[in-house]
């Protein structure tokens, strides 16, 4: 087979999922320009939203939900793959620990939170049985509360373990001899940690981070279940313009969506960017 | 504490060391004694799978040994960390930080010291000069050659004035002529700041070549520690012999008068060899000439074959096959009768193994 072709054939399943989230965002885009019953065009959809308060409100919460969930996440990751980088034992224990997470849904995740968490929930009766608070109002309102900490709390459990994951598949034999080379040169864990172990699984890092920010700042379920209902994440507040009785409101949905995917597009851009430059930091000029 | 060179400097020892890898029977180092004189170029020489890296890391820090202690100028470092101990590494692959230069990479052990970076700049590139390459302070790992990437590692470790440099085949990745450069560099560096210096190497000729004291390991063992001249001329046994590149071994006995008694006759030994009773001669091939006289013996020639610029030559006498390194020259055919002259200067007997 002509090395063309051949390179054709094994990207085409990339090149394949790339078109379908293409092609949908473009369908998202041409129906949140059509105006009334197809008869013209318009971005009255777009103006709408800017001129919404709750808009600006949905997308902080998106926002913020997204980069705190892939910030706390990758340090934790961070965080226990250095601490393990030394025993064969704890890498294989923490690999298990991580790859039984990942299999858990995020579904189940945010409905195991959602039990754990909300103000009739096993720690607040745990909590009142203890004696610590009085009844679930005295117990903080986690889950639907003005904060979103549940839903934080069910992104870290489900995408540290993620990050983890790829983490550990970065982590080579090569970056261990590098870290035993400068360790007997005087460097202790944080020197280490700094000088060749962020440096070298950065760009794995980078990835980790792009997908796990992708996935939080689109997702729908987590956020409908465990979320506040004033402001509404971006793709809740989508969602359920997309299924108003309204079909005068179907643009606006189709807007957030193309909004979300531009932000995913942006996100995307500026990781490619920072490969770039950790490719340069790593290899030289 | 480590990292102090201006202390004298006490050596490294291994006191019975062992060392078994988790799923293994065998332990890779089992009770090795160890020593390495102040100052020193010590030479650890083995077959591969002999322990020889395991040794490394056990002096580095990098393992904890099952048992046994290691000590550094007089100190017992154990169960020191690596970064704490002073027992700096150079690795096969150079591991040169690939998004620093090589200035930058000498610097850091200074840096991780606590210097300045003015300091330890200046510093690094006066061990730069020391390896010959201050003109390319400002280059980064990829763009240097192998040769010259190991020089930078090698600099980089003197920059963290060791009390103990280990190098565990650092030239072995390199072309031959490049392995004489940097044979020739480490010498003259390794006598100018008289750091004491372990060489990993399975190159009997490389450790020849620039060690005070070679070690030979053989399974998890010490089979010999001594000068590399005594090593060639005074085996201890008969694997030493052989790993050492000395096939010929005539069984016999070294009789009360110290004379070798075996099927060629009874045969004069240097006053050297002090072992008495059952044993082996050995002789070293390039030590066994051709032609008639004193100290010969008859032999029919077996096999012949070029060796470089040497002719290779195995002749059976009627007390074994005797190996012999001919320069260059007409060699005698297969079959042909010859006398062998074994110089009695370097006749030696190993004791007869078991």
């Amino acid at each position: 087979m002509p090395p063309r072709w051949r390179g054709l054939l094994l990207t085409a399943p990339s090149l394949a999922v790339v078109a379908f989230a293409g092609g949908a965002l473009l369908l998202a885009a041409r129906g949140s320009i059509a105006d009334g019953l197809g008869r013209g065009w318009s971005l009255s959809a777009y103006a709408g939203l800017l001129q919404d308060p709750a808009f600006a409100d949905s997308l902080l919460l998106s926002l913020k939900i997204a980069t705190l969930s892939t910030v706390v996440s990758a340090a934790l990751a961070l965080a226990v793959v250095g601490a393990v980088s030394g025993s064969r034992r704890g890498r294989a224990a923490l690999e298990t620990a991580a790859r039984a997470t990942l299999a858990v849904p995020h579904l189940l995740a945010a409905a195991a939170f959602a039990l754990l968490l909300s103000g009739s929930g096993i720690i607040s009766r745990l909590t009142h049985a203890a004696g610590w608070t009085d009844g679930p109002a005295d117990f903080p309102a986690l889950v639907a509360g003005s904060t979103p900490s549940a839903v934080l709390l069910t992104y870290v459990w489900k995408e540290a373990p993620f990050v983890t994951i790829m983490l550990l598949a970065a982590y080579t034999p090569a970056v261990r001899d590098q870290e035993n080379a400068i360790r007997t040169l005087g460097a202790g864990r944080l020197r280490r940690l700094r000088h060749v172990t962020l440096p070298l699984l950065a760009p794995a890092l980078t990835e980790a981070c792009l997908l796990v920010f992708a996935f939080t700042f689109a997702a729908y379920e987590t956020p409908a279940l465990l979320g506040a209902t004033v402001p509404r994440a971006l793709p809740v507040e989508a969602v359920e313009l997309y299924r108003s009785v309204e079909l005068d409101d179907r643009p606006a949905a189709l807007a957030l969506a193309v909004v979300i995917g531009l932000v995913i597009a942006l996100a995307a851009l500026a990781a490619a960017a920072i490969s770039r430059r950790l490719l340069l930091a790593r290899t030289g000029p | 504490m480590p990292f102090l060179s201006s202390t004298p400097a006490p050596g490294l020892r291994l006191e019975r060391i062992t060392v078994t890898y988790p799923g293994h029977r065998e332990p890779v180092l089992d009770g090795l004694d160890l020593d390495v004189d102040d100052g020193r170029l010590l030479a650890l020489l083995g077959p591969s799978g002999c322990g020889k890296t395991t040794t490394v890391q056990v002096a580095s820090g990098l393992l904890t040994p099952g048992r046994g202690a290691v000590y550094l100028r007089g100190t017992e470092v154990t169960r020191v960390p690596p970064e704490h101990r002073g027992a700096a590494v150079v690795f096969q692959q150079p591991m040169l930080l690939p998004h620093r230069t090589a200035l930058d990479n000498v610097a850091f052990p200074a840096r991780m010291r606590g210097r300045s970076n003015r300091d330890a700049r200046t510093s690094a590139l006066a061990h730069l000069e020391r390896v010959g390459l201050g003109a390319l302070a400002a280059r980064y790992p990829r763009q240097l050659s192998g040769g010259q990437a190991q020089r930078v590692a090698l600099a980089r470790a003197l920059a963290a004035e060791p009390a103990v440099l280990l190098l565990d085949e650092p030239f072995s990745a390199l072309d031959p002529s490049l392995r004489h450069t940097m044979r020739d560099l480490l010498t003259t560096v390794q006598r100018e700041l008289a750091v004491t210096t372990v060489l990993v190497t399975h190159d009997q000729t490389e450790a020849a070549a620039v060690a005070d004291t070679v070690a030979l390991l053989d399974r998890g063992g010490l089979l010999q520690q001594a000068q590399p001249a005594d090593l060639y001329a005074r085996p201890a046994s008969l694997a030493v012999a052989r790993f050492l590149g000395c096939p010929t071994a005539l069984p016999g006995h070294v009789t009360p008068h110290g004379r070798f008694a075996c099927p060629l006759g009874e045969l004069d030994l240097p006053d050297a060899v002090a072992h008495r009773g059952p044993g082996h001669l050995v002789i070293r091939p390039e030590a066994v000439q051709l032609g008639t006289g004193p100290d010969t013996v008859a032999a029919v020639v077996h096999s012949v074959r070029p060796e470089g610029a040497f002719t290779a030559l195995v002749a059976d006498t009627a007390a074994g096959p005797v190996h012999v390194l001919l320069p260059p020259g007409t060699p005698p055919a297969p079959s042909e009768h010859v006398w062998l002259h074994l110089p009695v200067a370097h006749r030696w007997v190993v004791p007869r193994a078991g």
